[in-house]
């Protein structure tokens, strides 16, 4: 049980490292090109890529919360 | 002199890395949202199936988590999801900084992951001898999307392909084109109504250019810096 846990926590602590480093290297683009941005160029007209930011860091806390929650429900059952 | 000045913007680096002093952003655009349903589609279907499975984990009858072969599952699985969810994301960020820039000058094409590549391609606005636009079928033709085809010097064909709203792309390029070639015709020393500049073809830029060891005399000394860009 606690071999698991270790690799969950192991798991976790990667993914939200590879998120910042995401984040770094997003930023750094953004800062070099400053397009004006407008309802011609953006995903479905108003999608913009800080709204894939924000999903992308609630998906994966919504996905270490779950997962933790279902290992803890399935030890526990 | 100050308000002259003042006219002259310099543009280099402003809306992206290697921009010129002298170059504008007419337009730029990125694949049509067509491009990403491939990926949209099966990660909204791989959300549902996960919601799906946890409001329905008590129907399962599901063996003890103490078995080795169903913590290797488990771990198997959430390795899984977490791979898939940041491809995803991956994914999505390619999109936006997949962009074909059209400058008065050029078009660039930048294809670029956050991590893996970084690829550049500038077409000289000069070079241009022709551009297609393709936009056959029912749904490009609802979607509006389509390729473009951009003829080179060299007999090479650059395509861009699953552009939004080929046509506009189309005519602009068009019209960058023939600007680009009225320019280089134009007579030197002679301003854009024809008349002559600074006293005729001893000034202006007529003389700038016999200064700079041009020629002095005919068409197409007008250039500009070629400028590769740098990442």
């Amino acid at each position: 049980m606690n071999i698991l846990w270790i690799i969950t926590a192991t798991l976790h602590f990667i993914s939200i490292s590879f998120m910042g480093l995401c984040f770094v290297r997003l930023f750094s683009y953004v800062r070099r090109y400053r397009l004006k941005e407008n309802r011609h160029t953006l995903l479905f007209g108003f999608v913009t890529v800080e709204h894939f930011v924000t999903m992308y860091i609630g998906t994966v806390i919504l996905f270490t919360a779950v997962s933790v929650i279902l290992l803890q429900y399935l030890s526990t059952r | 002199m100050t308000w002259l000045m003042d006219d002259i913007t310099d543009n280099t680096n402003r809306h992206f890395r290697g921009q010129m002093a002298d170059e504008e952003v007419m337009a730029f655009s990125r694949k049509h949202w067509i491009a990403i349903m491939p990926e949209v589609i099966p990660f909204v279907l791989f959300i549902s199936f996960i919601v799906l499975t946890l409001l329905l984990i008590n129907k399962f009858s599901l063996p003890s988590l103490n078995e080795p072969f169903f913590q290797m599952l488990v771990v198997v699985a959430m390795t899984g999801a977490c791979w898939l969810i940041h491809r995803f994301f991956l994914r999505m960020f390619k999109y936006y900084f997949n962009v074909v820039i059209i400058t008065n000058h050029r078009i660039v094409e930048i294809k670029k992951t956050l991590f893996i590549r970084d690829t550049k391609e500038s077409l000289d606005m000069r070079k241009v001898q022709g551009v297609d636009f393709r936009q056959e079928g029912l749904m490009k033709n609802l979607l509006k999307v389509g390729e473009l085809e951009i003829a080179m010097g060299n007999s090479e064909v650059k395509t861009l392909s699953q552009i939004p709203n080929p046509d506009f792309h189309f005519r602009l390029i068009n019209r960058l084109k023939n600007e680009m070639f009225m320019r280089q015709q134009r007579p030197l020393g002679l301003n854009e109504n024809g008349v002559a500049a600074g006293g005729g073809f001893s000034g202006g830029r007529a003389a700038s250019a016999m200064e700079d060891g041009g020629v002095g005399v005919g068409i197409g000394i007008e250039s500009f810096p070629e400028e590769k860009i740098s990442g």
